[in-house]
């Protein structure tokens, strides 16, 4: 699979080395317990810089999605479309943006379970996205 | 902050479309010639200036660029970007806290560039040359300018109001109809609902015809204090109050519907113009997409949750209707370079000069944008006043 990466700013080098790790590491400030994400030097909620990582246990219900039909980043993206991204609410009380990973003619819906799983990129790097939790049976 | 006793003397804007061989420079120059005209203003009066930095093409010192070019020697000048329609009406507010602290007295407001002609052939939306906060977090999932946010926020939309999205097609369809009644727009053919049916999805539930004209142009203001306005041969139009309020930018800090900020923005205003919402005779509403005026008039309180797609499908929005919206087509009907135009067609709405579109008796108007992924809502209020 393809992911664009841009050269990680500051707070963001251990985000991606936990990526490269397998896991989804989201920040909790010490200051006011918030949970956030994505990564900062500073607390969105209160301003402290008493910040720790916290992994999300992967779970959570998709808030939106879209199906999309063109390529935004040219002829380099064109092998992906159509795909689906997605915007999950994880139990952590987190909302974080990503894809979807299901066969093109799935029909996701608002509020349905999903589990994280990692996909290999370039560089020896790792994606979190999102695939539909199988239904109790 | 209220700017009354401060006036838009003139509105100028280019041509429309595909306007290859001009820059930001040249477009913005060309419709602030148009509004001075419009004003009857010679160009050394003018002092003050205040344009938009380019979203295509960043400029550098931009306001000193264009004043240059101009050939004016101002006593007031910077250069603004907020995002969207709040743009031009940051502008406009700043221009007239200039003039009252006595920097300037004609201040020129512009915005627009190349946005259409700048793009790589086969690119789709706005493509921004700059970085914008929290792009690290939405390219490596395979989302980039404006269409796949708005793509997520209307599939949410229609999941809480039920509105269906085959019905912002009448929207669509409206805008369209609007336009093809303005003389100057970005050229197109007509749409019917058929039409829209048949327009492919882009990003589901969006389809094409659910995105604005990224096009090429500008458009001008020319703001003065009201007693300077006198002896002019048309009315003005006094700008009543501003607010914009802010929650976010970019849609990987997306909060849910109900947290955007438009319903308090709205709040402040109609207690500052000590107003209703239904006291205004017609609504200027920022539509990069045609659902964006849903969320918009439903968070304005015009209408109910779910309810404003009815005006559209009964006819009421049409520039005869109770509740006119967009008489110019907007930013899906006539050109999206920004939303300045809006504030334009405002102006010439209540100044009775919108040939072919006019709204009866139009006094009050109510200008409101929104930019970024309903990141930022702005408010304006604008009334024609005699000089």
């Amino acid at each position: 699979m393809k992911a664009l990466l841009r050269t990680p700013t500051i707070e963001a080098v251990s985000f991606w080395q936990a990526c490269r790790e397998g896991r989804l590491q989201l920040q909790a400030c010490g200051t006011c317990q918030h949970v956030f994400y994505y990564p900062r030097i500073f607390c969105p909620s209160c301003g402290s810089s008493e910040l720790s990582p916290r992994e999300a246990a992967g779970r959570g219900v998709i808030y939106s999605f879209t199906q999309v039909h063109y390529s935004p980043f040219g002829e380099y993206w064109k092998d992906e479309v159509p795909y689906f991204v997605v915007q999950v609410d994880l139990i952590e009380g987190v909302r974080i943006l990503s894809r979807l990973i299901c066969p093109a003619d799935s029909r996701p819906a608002i509020g349905q379970a999903v589990q994280l799983i990692f996909v290999e990129i370039d560089n020896d790097m790792k994606l979190p996205v999102f695939q539909l939790e199988d239904k109790p049976e | 902050m209220s700017p009354a006793d401060i006036v838009v003397i003139g509105v100028g804007e280019t041509k429309l479309g595909k306007l290859p061989g001009h820059g930001a420079t040249q477009l913005q120059a060309i419709a602030a010639i148009e509004a001075l005209r419009d004003a009857g203003l010679a160009l050394e009066e003018v002092d003050g200036l205040v344009n938009q930095d380019p979203y295509a093409i960043s400029e550098s010192m931009f306001s000193l660029t264009l004043s240059e070019y101009l050939g004016i020697r101002p006593t007031f000048s910077t250069t603004c970007d907020v995002a969207g329609s709040v743009t031009p009406m940051t502008m406009l507010q700043i221009a007239a806290w200039a003039i009252r602290d006595d920097r300037c007295e004609y201040c020129l407001v512009i915005q627009g560039e190349n946005m259409a002609t700048s793009r790589a052939p086969g690119s789709q939306g706005h493509v921004l040359h700059s970085h914008q906060g929290g792009d690290a977090f939405k390219e490596p999932f395979g989302v980039q300018g404006a269409i796949i946010p708005y793509a997520l926020v209307a599939q949410r939309y229609c999941h809480e109001t039920g509105v269906h999205p085959d019905h912002f097609g009448h929207v669509a369809v409206q805008m369209r109809q609007n336009a093809h009644r303005v003389a100057n727009r970005h050229p197109t053919r007509p749409l019917s609902m058929d039409d829209y049916l048949a327009s492919p999805k882009i990003a589901e539930p969006l389809r094409y015809a659910d995105c604005s004209l990224v096009s090429d142009g500008a458009a001008a203001f020319v703001v003065t204090r009201r007693e300077n306005a006198r002896g002019l041969r048309h009315p003005v139009v006094q700008l009543d109050a501003f607010e914009m309020a802010a929650s976010h930018c970019s849609i990987a800090q997306q909060p849910d519907l109900s947290q955007l900020t438009l319903p308090a923005v709205t709040r402040k205003l109609l207690a500052t113009t000590e107003r209703s919402i239904s006291d205004y005779d017609l609504y200027l509403v920022h539509d990069a997409f045609s659902y964006s005026i849903l969320v918009q008039l439903e968070g304005l309180g015009v209408c109910a949750l779910g309810e404003a797609v009815k005006l559209f499908a009964e006819g009421e929005a049409a520039p005869e209707g109770h509740t006119p919206v967009n008489p110019n087509g907007g930013l899906l009907g006539q050109a999206h370079f920004g939303g300045a135009l809006h504030g334009v067609e405002a102006v010439r709405q209540l100044r009775g000069d919108a040939t072919g579109r006019q709204v009866r008796d139009a006094a009050r108007a109510l200008w409101c944008g929104n930019g970024g992924i309903f990141s930022a809502f702005g408010v304006m209020a604008m009334s024609r006043v005699e000089t």
